[in-house]
């Protein structure tokens, strides 16, 4: 535990994950989001996973956070800004995090672990490559799929339907489509439907 | 390094080809055209991919190259009948949930990329019960999920669609991060992630390394609880089969619970090998408090999704005991698995009969269905089988997976003390969910009609004053293919329960485990004067009582004590009283017949 | 050089930071920030144990791109979502959804 830059980038990347979650404007918070990515990025370069690490600062910093930032400008004016979580919620959450911490940090330091000796080779870009287009091949298809999926989950979540578009007066003669419309359509059927309905129920009887 | 690449004729890779370039291609189709194309179109595109993946997997297996069991390899994935098993039960409820979809999201728009995500989650759900490495279930996991979380909340200006999908993903997400904090724990303690090194690291495991084991595979459990419905981890589930799509609700609770399960049969097996006794009984206990906590909240509910989700949650308890019996019976996992496919078809075809009336009734609320058994007989009718089903009534295909898991938790009373109170407690949750289970039967069939409050114009026809109500046509052929397996496989369980027997993971698995569970394995079998096959034949043909050695006595026993007591239940439901006493009843046979067998041996 | 046990530690203060915020935030974004969290803390483990285990090797760095690659996916759907909700709500506090409780 002597190395001061680790523990310099520690503090900081618990610090900030603190405060992303627990300062007021989610604004800040986002980039205290940003910041412990950051830190975990160069806690990999202290590890000698300079390549994980750039693509942790592309990915995570460069685009994910990027990203929230956009969304949290897009709807900031709203009224869930202002949290209000009760401060007995807080309390026990703390609690929990405290137990968490002391019971698991308890067992690894009792574990074996503590006594590993680091080695000196390093896993090799080479190796990461190797492993990922050839052991782990199948993974990373359906890791491209993944990808693919989230871009088409995203797009018709965020797309804006227009009512207007589609073909009219197809699928037992509903007439023009509306998009408030629930997908079963009921709703409208029944206000319709006043005396069909009733007729329906006078064949019952 | 030995360049391994995976066979590209391997069945997950064939159906990954096959359902991936046709579920990419969905959402371009919209692309060259400026109008979105009907639900039709896309839907059968979609089902003709989901029939194809079938057909590859059923060829694979007629062929005889499959190998049998679950196959731990060197590669990510391995072609084996474990995995094809559980493909086929997915497929299956992906199916339903496209055919029944057509119909009933016929007038939500963006059709492509709809059946495009349904198909990208199957390759997920079929890439998870193939793969045999921490990552690539991981990688598959996600892959599931993903398209999961969009479809939840596809009817975009749905309030209650959004949130239940807010819900799902939210829990989602935590699940997902504690499955990679779990998988990075076990790659820390061996070094790897492939399932078979991890098992072969921690039989040698340094007595250092077990209590990160412990919290390791305790997330993994959270993290596939979640998915699987398990009792601390299934607040979501109601409100999210609610809020979604019904089709969409099939699909979550029918498919991706089951790769689910596919998942933690994968990581128990190496659970076992580091904490054998206390594992099972721990997941015994999460059985047992699954089972009833869902029956008891389903007696309370109103909505049929809800009564529905809520039966969900009480039938992963049962699938769980056989999940927490598996080092000790095949038997067991032979059950679990046979559930696994029948409980896909019965919920499955239970949510698409409830979208099916909702689509005409406009309501999930059951107090509604009063007399509907008379205006729709094919809907009711199936919906009843499935919920006669659910609850294990005889002959339906339901009955044979309890009954086989239960006959294994009477067996396994002989090496581990605790098993048959698993069987007692799911009789008695069996007997509890008839109780709901009637409820609807009886408001369909025995309660007077009432003014339904809307009836969608498109499904009446006939002339002012004759109206009928026409049955949505689609949603009733899936479930007539439903109510074909139902009640086909009730009267002729045979074949399931031999490709179930096919693909429950041979015992060399637990050859790695820990000798003094070995040795309890093999005691059984000695007192049991055979193998554990043999007696899976025997219950299969319990009917001609006359065998020779104790624990095919305690087979018998269990069967009589049990189809009497079921068949009082059943006229419980017929005559529509309260079925309190007959519980009672139940509760009496039953225990009696337990105890007997156990004292046996 | 910090030795692995320091890794770990970090790691799991993380994963209870953001078990803390999953349990006590109703707010959707803290709550992704929360998971966005638990899972570098994964990231993190599998990076220290990929160098620092007695016999290295690339399969925990292997495993933490496709950890990143897999968190950015969800992050792009659950905004997609929150967009959704942000249409119909104008408001995402979870705790004020309770239709469907019950």
């Amino acid at each position: 535990m002597s190395d001061p830059y680790f523990i310099t980038v520690s503090v900081i990347t618990i610090a900030s994950a603190i405060i992303a979650l627990e300062f007021r404007e989610l604004i800040y918070g986002a980039i205290a989001l940003a910041v412990t990515l950051l830190g975990i990025a160069i806690f990999f370069v202290l590890l000698d996973a300079t390549f994980v690490a750039m693509f942790q600062i592309t990915v995570y910093v460069g685009a994910v956070v990027v990203l929230i930032i956009f969304t949290i400008m897009l709807v900031r004016r709203e009224a869930w800004l202002r949290l209000d979580e009760g401060g007995r919620r807080r309390v026990m959450g703390a609690v929990i995090a405290l137990a968490i911490i002391g019971l698991l940090g308890a067992l690894l330091a009792a574990s074996s672990i503590a006594r590993w000796q680091a080695s000196e080779s390093v896993p090799t870009l080479m190796q990461i490559g190797e492993e990922m287009l050839t052991y782990y091949s199948p993974a990373f298809i359906a890791l491209a799929l993944t990808l693919a999926a989230s871009v088409v989950g995203a797009l018709v979540l965020a797309k804006v339907d227009r009512g207007k578009g589609r073909d009219k007066g197809k699928g037992e003669g509903e007439g023009e489509w509306d998009e408030e419309e629930s997908s079963s359509g009921f709703e409208r059927g029944g206000e319709l439907e006043g005396e069909r309905k009733e007729s329906v129920e006078g064949e019952e009887r | 390094m030995v360049i391994s690449m995976v066979d590209l004729y391997s069945t997950p890779i064939i159906l990954t080809i096959i359902l991936g370039v046709t579920g990419l291609i969905l959402p371009l189709l919209d692309a060259f055209r400026r109008r979105d194309m009907s639900h039709k179109v896309h839907g059968s595109i979609a089902f003709g991919a989901l029939i194809l993946s079938i057909a590859v997997i059923l060829v694979r297996i007629a062929s005889g190259s499959i190998p049998l069991g679950i196959v731990f390899t060197d590669q990510v994935i391995a072609d084996d009948m474990f995995g094809s098993f559980f493909s086929i039960a997915m497929l299956i409820v992906a199916i339903v949930a496209v055919v029944s979809s057509i119909e009933y999201m016929r007038r939500v728009p963006n059709p492509g990329p709809y059946y495009s995500l349904i198909l990208l989650s199957s390759i997920g759900m079929v890439m998870l019960a193939y793969s045999t490495d921490l990552l690539m279930l991981i990688v598959a996991w996600e892959l599931m999920s993903i398209p999961t979380y969009v479809l939840a909340a596809f009817k975009k200006k749905d309030p209650l669609a959004n949130e239940a999908a807010i819900k799902y993903f939210l829990f989602g997400a935590l699940a997902s991060g504690m499955l990679i904090y779990a998988a990075s724990l076990i790659y820390g303690i061996t070094g790897s992630t492939n399932i078979a090194a991890v098992m072969q690291a921690l039989i040698s495991i340094d007595q250092g390394l077990r209590p990160l084991a412990f919290i390791a595979l305790a997330l993994l459990i959270a993290g596939f609880g979640f998915k699987m419905a398990l009792v601390p981890f299934h607040m979501w589930i109601p409100d999210t089969y609610e809020g979604a799509p019904t089709p969409i609700s099939a699909l979550l609770s029918a498919a991706t619970k089951k790769a689910g399960f596919a998942a933690a049969f994968k990581a128990v097996i190496f659970g076992m090998l580091v904490f054998n006794v206390e594992w099972s009984l721990m997941l015994a206990v999460i059985a047992v408090l699954t089972m009833t906590i869902g029956n008891l909240a389903a007696l309370t509910q109103r909505s049929m999704t809800r009564i529905l989700a809520y039966s969900s949650i009480s039938q992963a308890g049962y699938m769980l005991i056989g999940l927490s019996l598996a080092p000790y019976s095949d038997l067991a996992m032979q059950g679990a698995l046979f559930h696994v496919m029948n409980h896909a078809v019965m919920k499955s075809s239970a949510f698409i009969a409830a979208a099916g009336i909702a689509l005409v009734i406009g309501t999930m609320n059951i107090d509604q269905y009063r007399g509907i058994g008379r205006r729709m007989p094919l809907i009711s009718l199936v919906m009843a089988v499935s919920l006669l089903a659910l609850a294990g009534v005889p002959p339906l295909n339901g009955f044979w997976s309890k009954f086989i898991l239960f006959a294994a938790a009477v067996n396994a009373g002989s090496t581990v003390s605790w098993a048959p109170y698993l069987a007692i407690a799911g009789i008695l949750n069996s007997a509890l969910s008839l109780g709901y289970y009637a409820w609807v039967i009886r408001r369909m069939y025995f309660d007077e009609p009432v003014t339904i409050p809307t009836v969608n114009q498109s499904y009446v026809y006939g002339r002012a004053g004759v109206l009928k109500i026409k049955e949505p046509r689609l949603i009733l052929a899936t479930l007539l293919f439903a109510l074909a397996f139902m009640v086909g496989f009730g009267v002729y369980p045979a074949p399931l329960i031999a490709f179930s027997q096919a693909s429950v993971p041979s015992s060399d698995v637990f050859s790695l485990l820990p000798i003094e569970v070995q040795s309890n394995i093999v005691s059984d079998q000695q007192r049991y004067g055979g193998s554990s096959v043999e007696m899976e034949v025997e219950v299969e043909d319990h009917g001609d009582g006359s065998h020779g050695s104790e624990g095919d006595a305690a087979t018998i026993t269990t069967v009589v004590g049990y189809e009497p007591s079921t068949l009082e239940g059943e006229d419980g439901t017929d005559t529509g009283s309260t079925n309190g006493d007959k519980t009672d009843g139940e509760l009496n046979a039953t225990t009696n017949a337990t105890s007997t067998i156990g004292h046996k041996p | 050089m910090a030795e692995i046990l320091d890794y770990t530690i970090v790691s799991i203060i993380l994963l209870a930071i953001g078990i803390y915020g999953l349990t006590v935030k109703r707010n959707f974004i803290r709550m992704l920030f929360a998971v966005e969290i638990i899972v570098n803390a994964a990231n993190l483990n599998l990076v220290a144990f990929s160098r620092l285990m007695p016999s290295p090797n690339a399969t925990g760095q292997t495993f933490a791109l496709f950890s990143i690659a897999i968190a950015a996916a969800e992050v792009a759907v659950g905004l997609a979502l929150m967009i959704v909700a942000y249409r119909i709500y104008r408001n995402i506090d979870i705790k004020g959804l309770k239709r469907l409780s019950g």
